[in-house]
């Protein structure tokens, strides 16, 4: 009796880990699903986004890497509306020094969207 | 399942060897030619041989409960979900020493305490893996006590929950989680089934079928989805009661170990009842007397009478409080902990 105690604890320990690593592994599955670069593979809107960056990429590599690296530490948090994806009002545009910036997106590029225009002095 | 029972113990006919028959099935038969000869004239016997002694059957109830399911329940919250689900299966365990002391060998009392886990396909599949000469009456059990968990629970819950910790209203998350679409759950649902019957393959059957139904569901193939959620499903089920209603007869309900396996069987959901209020309960201490311990009951993997016990009876306390989503993440969690109980006691008894 006492045998089968133990080996049924032992059973319950088992399944416990078990449970519990799928319960990780769902946690890590959820992550990757919902992160953006994978959100592209089920969200149009990200999927054009993603490919206007590949474009950009081609052009101004060094200057994208920098603004990456930029979304990564999260300077730029008006880039990203966490809940629902990548924000479109914004595109990397460059000044008159040559250099790329993000800026409210112009006019001629989003029928859909306001065009959000900058502040005056 | 009552028509059938009154069917065959109404329909016995004394062969001229002077042994006792009928003309619905043989569930004793395994020889090929004898098996032959006796699907030809027992009309049920095709149905029993080629979908039920195989546990098609239950992967096709398997299949429809997926079609039924939202895992996105379950994405939102793994940990809490799994923790309660493995509270929830504490009868499962727990039975196995009970029905040693009561004369079963390891795998019949492992067989048995599969009703803790509510899930009537899992029973019947471990039933016919471990014990298959009480497959029968262990599976007429699981399904007559699933039935009894909608009217059973509500008393279990009134009785170890009081009113003011019943009625707590679900903490809103601080942070909102970004939403899932139909192709992260698609993806979720081969993923985790891929992984799932990598360590089980004694269970993979089981596995895919659930994982197969989500998937349909989520890619909207709307004509697949309606077949098996409806015909699929409620055939099964139907086919399911009757078979199960035509296997009991006289003899095999008078049988004094049928006694034991209907206590056992009872023991053992209420073990889990009370296995998943005591994890909700953990959830509840833990999170600083915010979380509602009456989702522990809807670990009990009964899809998906339990999250709607768990919720009507919060309802009647305060009816602001809206537990579903969290009980439903249980449930799932239950049936995925279920399969993998399967998995182990296959694995390691057989």
């Amino acid at each position: 009796m006492g045998d089968v105690f133990v080996k049924t604890m032992i059973m319950f320990v088992l399944a416990f880990i078990i449970s519990m690593f799928v319960a990780l592994l769902i946690n890590w599955i959820r992550r990757l699903l919902t992160s953006v670069r994978m959100n592209s593979f089920f969200d149009e809107r990200s999927k054009r986004l993603v490919k206007r960056a590949i474009s950009i990429h081609k052009i101004h590599h060094q200057q994208l890497n920098l603004i990456s690296e930029a979304i990564e530490e999260k300077e730029h948090s008006e880039l990203f509306d966490f809940f629902e994806g990548v924000n479109d009002d914004f595109e990397p545009s460059e000044d008159f020094h040559g250099s790329l910036k993000l800026l409210p997106r112009r006019k001629r590029n989003t029928r859909k969207h306001k065009n959000i225009q900058p502040k005056s002095k | 399942m009552g028509i059938g029972m009154a069917a065959i113990n109404a329909g016995v006919m004394f062969m001229p060897d002077g042994t006792m028959g009928n003309l619905f099935l043989d569930p004793m038969v395994s020889e090929p030619d004898q098996l032959m000869n006796i699907m030809q004239i027992d009309f049920l016997q095709p149905i029993y041989v080629l979908m039920f002694s195989n546990g098609l059957i239950a992967c096709f109830v398997f299949m429809g409960i997926g079609a039924m399911l939202d895992v996105s329940y379950l994405l939102d919250r793994p940990f809490s979900s799994m923790f309660l689900a493995m509270f929830g299966e504490l009868g499962t365990f727990l039975t196995i020493p009970i029905a040693i002391y009561f004369g079963l060998n390891i795998k019949e009392a492992a067989s048995i305490a599969m009703v803790g886990g509510a899930d009537g396909p899992m029973v019947l599949f471990t039933s016919l893996s471990l014990a298959k000469h009480l497959f029968v009456p262990i599976t007429v059990v699981a399904y007559l006590y699933l039935g009894l968990t909608y009217g059973g629970y509500p008393y279990l819950i009134r009785l170890l929950i009081p009113k003011h910790i019943r009625g707590i209203k679900p903490e809103q998350p601080k942070r909102k989680k970004k939403p899932i679409n139909s192709g992260m759950k698609l993806t979720f649902a081969v993923l985790i089934c891929t992984v799932l019957s990598f360590l089980f393959p004694v269970a993979s059957p089981l596995f895919l079928s659930l994982f197969v139904g989500v998937a349909i569901k989520e890619s909207g193939l709307t004509n697949l989805l309606n077949f098996i959620s409806g015909p699929l499903l409620y055939g099964s089920t139907f086919l399911l009661g009757l078979l199960l209603g035509v296997l009991c007869e006289a003899s095999l309900l008078l049988d004094p170990k049928v006694l034991i396996l209907l206590i056992l069987g009872i023991a053992a959901l209420l073990i889990s009842g009370i296995g998943g209020i005591i994890g909700g309960y953990i959830l509840y201490f833990a999170s600083g007397k915010k979380y509602n311990p009456t989702i522990g009951i809807a670990a009990v993997s009964c899809v998906p009478t339990t999250a709607k016990v768990a919720q009507k009876e919060v309802s009647k306390v305060n009816p602001q409080a809206f537990i579903l989503p969290q009980a439903i993440g249980a449930n799932i969690s239950g049936v995925i902990t279920t399969a993998i109980i399967t998995g182990i006691y296959i694995t390691l008894l057989s």
